[in-house]
């Protein structure tokens, strides 16, 4: 399983991935090599994870000067996400409390809520979270009571997410101007597997902070993260999603009574494909310590060779960061991070100056400001 | 979608005159911070992260309910001084819809019964 | 010379090199090669561009800046931002080149016609600084400092911010920065980044009367501000570039033509607000911002000032520097 490690750790593609496979490589870090690591991880919205690392070797003391300038830089933009993260679950708790609807929170919100690593300096992106289909209704006029209203005014994209993708469109705080999306099932209309939401919103661990709402279990929070991570193939997350998955079986995966559990409900929702991608990548990326008999009991589901070799060589491609400063133009990774669309970050060419809307000032009469959400890819 | 009327009850509460009787207080673990000026403040509420400028009334009204919950019949019998009795009901009208406000924005909560 | 790096000697003290010890060929290899090492206050860039116009703004106005790896031109040296600046664009690009700015390989914004290059480089590492530089808290101010302690003028454009702190710099103050406050939130302290001052328009005309000495870049017409150009901070600004200010006064400038010269003072509160306007990243900071803020304000004599002219300005400011602001509480 192992061996072909070696190959994405070599080359000028590497700093990044040695680093996160072999932490001790940044003890002795010079401030060429922490240049070259940077680069990558800031695009790879990874430079969290790279600082947490570094925290938990004891490095902060001894970092160079403008490298513990830039981690202190990107910590203040990963604390305040967070802070929005949790004031955003509150507000969603006594916005359904009526209704009783208990949401389950998803991905990165769900990780931050339970307090697990995954969390740890991460960018997020939208609240997304798991409510029963059947109250999609309720919950929807209980969020619009609430000032959440639909981002999409456009009839045809209405009608495309309710009507075609059976989904809510994605929701958006008049007043905060955060995003949210009201999810029923795991993956989307068009996905070939089909996991049961139901099982999932069953199994799911009620918080006691915020009150009122739910994280998903331990290995169904790994499977989503699988299945998300690899149900298309051919539009694939990037290494972020792999390393919050490596980051779930280490934690979880320390107790060896979740292995046998996890490869069990793979089967019984569907998703053994996925978690089998899972164990192969997250292993040869990250060095992630799968136990054998894991990966033996999702074998069943490993594809013909032909195919598996397909993935392994787009997947491989996928995962690997772009050398620093060089841009390879066939990966296709959008970052929206949540701090750049709920701060209304505009850049008409006229004004290279943006001047970021401040959520945080306002006059007792809250007024709605407009803005126009340019989608960076940087 | 129009923005929300500031000035009516707080739709997402069963009831507005019930409303007006809530006991209301700061939410334990929430940090009310203050920038004092003559007439005027700056509060910044750790909990939703926000900063906002409040009228010396409105100012009084929270760090009053900060202090201690307590309805709006308790903030008239704290704030309103005698002598300003006759004018008792329409500082009550204000002093409510500060308390929408302020529930509005989540600087405040109902103390669970 | 040599590729630009000072002979070592025995009895020669390793002086910084600066950009002016770079020949004019050697400056342009660096810039379409390996990389220019340039300062900007706090951060290092590495710029490389091939185009001439990079090559003579940054020879004209950046000669008295050291180079941020004291010459050493080792590409793979570290930078907080890798920038480019280089021909874009399309099929159009032989009928109307333009030119685009990038860091670290992808552009962030639409690209410009190619006679801006030089504005372009500045707003864009401008745009790299709020959004990346969150270490400190960043305020839409120019800043300008005496005797270690800062007078900071926040103000949208058209406020005669540009023009006043391009005045003061040559009477006395030096520059910290035209644009952006960096304030740390742990100590209050503002960090300079001296770097060319941006003028556009009449500011041009005036700051050529009022600073017949100075040096500015060749005008760059048509951008989306009108005409504007940049000019070189005063060596005495470039030698103290390194020295953190403690803030001491806050004015809003209003520019209103026959306006008479006049300072008022404004509240607490509606400073803090104001400010926070006024702020790129505000927000960001949380609890902190609001202490840093909360500090800046207490330590601070704030005015707003509307002027008519520039000379009775740069006197009210005078003014208002002979006297002592509070002590700041902290």
């Amino acid at each position: 399983m192992t061996g072909d490690a070696t190959r994405f750790a070599t080359g000028a593609a590497g700093p990044l991935l040695a680093v996160l496979r072999d932490p001790a490589r940044l003890d002795g870090l010079d401030l060429a090599g922490w240049d070259a690591v940077l680069r990558q991880a800031r695009h790879e919205n990874l430079i969290g994870r790279v600082a947490d690392l570094a925290r938990r070797r004891g490095l902060d003391d001894s970092l160079p000067a403008p490298v513990r300038a830039r981690l202190d830089a990107h910590r203040v933009v990963t604390d305040k996400q967070a802070a929005e993260v949790r004031w955003e679950a509150r507000q969603i708790a006594a916005a359904l409390a009526a209704t009783g609807v208990r949401p389950v929170m998803l991905k990165g919100a769900a990780y931050l809520l339970a307090g697990l690593p995954a969390a740890a300096g991460r960018l997020f992106s939208d609240v997304d979270f798991l409510v029963p289909k059947d109250r999609l209704a309720e919950v929807e006029g209980a969020l619009l009571a609430g000032g959440w209203v639909s981002d999409k005014t456009d009839p045809y994209d209405q009608r495309y997410y309710r009507v075609w993708m059976h989904e809510l469109p994605p929701l958006r705080h008049l007043r905060r101007q955060t995003h949210i999306d009201v999810h029923h099932r795991i993956l989307p209309e068009t996905a070939r597997l089909r996991p049961d939401p139901a099982k999932m919103r069953a199994a799911a661990r009620p918080l006691d902070d915020p009150p009122g709402i739910a994280v998903p279990a331990p290995a169904d929070m790994v499977l989503h993260s699988a299945a998300h991570l690899f149900h298309d193939e051919d539009f694939v997350q990037g290494l972020r999603d792999l390393v919050d998955l490596d980051l779930l079986l280490r934690h979880f995966g320390a107790d060896a009574g979740f292995w046998p559990a996890l490869t069990a409900r793979a089967v019984e929702l569907d998703l053994a494909y996925p978690l089998f991608l899972a164990f192969r990548h997250a292993a040869r990326v990250l060095g992630t310590p799968v136990p054998d008999d894991a990966a033996a009991a999702v074998a069943k589901a490993r594809p013909d060779p032909v195919r598996l070799a397909l993935m392994d060589a787009l997947l491989a491609r996928a995962f690997t960061p772009d050398p620093p400063g060089r841009r390879r133009p066939a990966r296709r990774i959008a970052l929206f991070p949540l701090y750049l669309r709920s701060h209304w970050l505009r850049m008409p060419a006229r004004l290279l100056i943006p001047h970021l809307a401040r959520k945080a000032a306002r006059a007792l009469a809250a007024k709605e400001e407009d803005g126009e959400v340019v989608p960076i890819r940087l | 979608m129009p923005a929300p009327d500031m000035t009516a009850p707080d739709p997402t509460l069963p009831d507005a005159a019930a409303a007006d009787a809530e006991t209301w207080r700061v939410a334990p673990g929430d940090d009310l911070r203050w920038f004092d000026g003559a007439e005027e403040a700056v509060l910044f509420h750790s909990g939703s992260g926000e900063t906002h400028l409040l009228d010396g009334d409105a100012a009084e009204i929270l760090q009053s309910l900060e202090a201690r919950p307590g309805n709006a019949a308790d903030l008239v019998a704290r704030l309103v001084p005698a002598a300003l009795a006759p004018e008792r009901a329409a500082l009550c009208g204000r002093i409510e819809q500060c308390l929408r406000e302020f529930r509005r924005l989540g600087l405040i909560e109902p103390v669970p019964r | 010379m040599s590729a630009g790096i000072p002979p070592a000697g025995p009895d020669r003290a390793r002086a910084p090199v600066r950009l002016a010890d770079l020949s004019e060929a050697e400056l342009s290899r660096r810039l379409r090669g390996p990389g220019l090492a340039l300062p900007a206050g706090p951060f290092t860039v590495r710029l490389t561009s091939p185009l001439e116009e990079i090559a003579a703004g940054l020879g004209l106005l950046y000669g008295g800046h050291p180079l941020a790896d004291g010459g050493a031109d080792d590409p793979e040296g570290y930078a907080d931002f890798h920038l480019r600046v280089a021909p874009a664009g399309g099929p159009r690009r032989w009928v109307r080149p333009q030119v685009g700015f990038f860091l670290d390989g992808r552009n962030p914004f639409n690209l410009l016609p190619a006679h801006q290059a030089f504005p372009m480089y500045e707003w864009g590492l401008n745009w790299c600084i709020v959004n990346l530089a969150h270490q400190f808290l960043i305020i839409h101010a120019a800043v300008v400092a005496r005797d270690g302690r800062a007078l900071l003028l926040p103000g949208p454009p058209g406020s005669g911010k540009s023009t006043l702190c391009a005045a003061l710099i040559h009477r006395g103050w030096r520059l910290l920065s035209d644009e952006l406050a960096l304030i740390s939130p742990a100590d209050g302290r503002l960090s300079p980044l001296v770097r060319p001052v941006n003028l556009k328009n009449e500011s041009i005309a005036i700051m050529r009367a009022f600073a017949p000495d100075a040096v500015f870049n060749r005008e760059t017409p048509d951008t989306a501000k009108g005409v504007v150009t940049h000019m070189r901070p005063p060596a005495a600004s470039i030698d103290a570039a390194a020295e953190t200010a403690r803030p001491a006064w806050i004015v809003f400038p209003t520019f209103r033509a026959g306006a008479r010269t006049a300072l008022e003072p404004v509240p607490g509160p509606r400073a803090f607000m104001r400010l926070a306007d006024e702020s790129f990243n505000y927000g960001l900071h949380g609890g902190r911002g609001f202490a840093a803020m909360s500090r800046l304000l207490r330590g601070c004599m704030v005015r707003d000032m509307a002027f008519g002219d520039l000379e009775s300005a740069l006197a009210a400011l005078d003014g208002l520097a002979r006297e002592a602001p509070a002590e700041a509480a902290s």
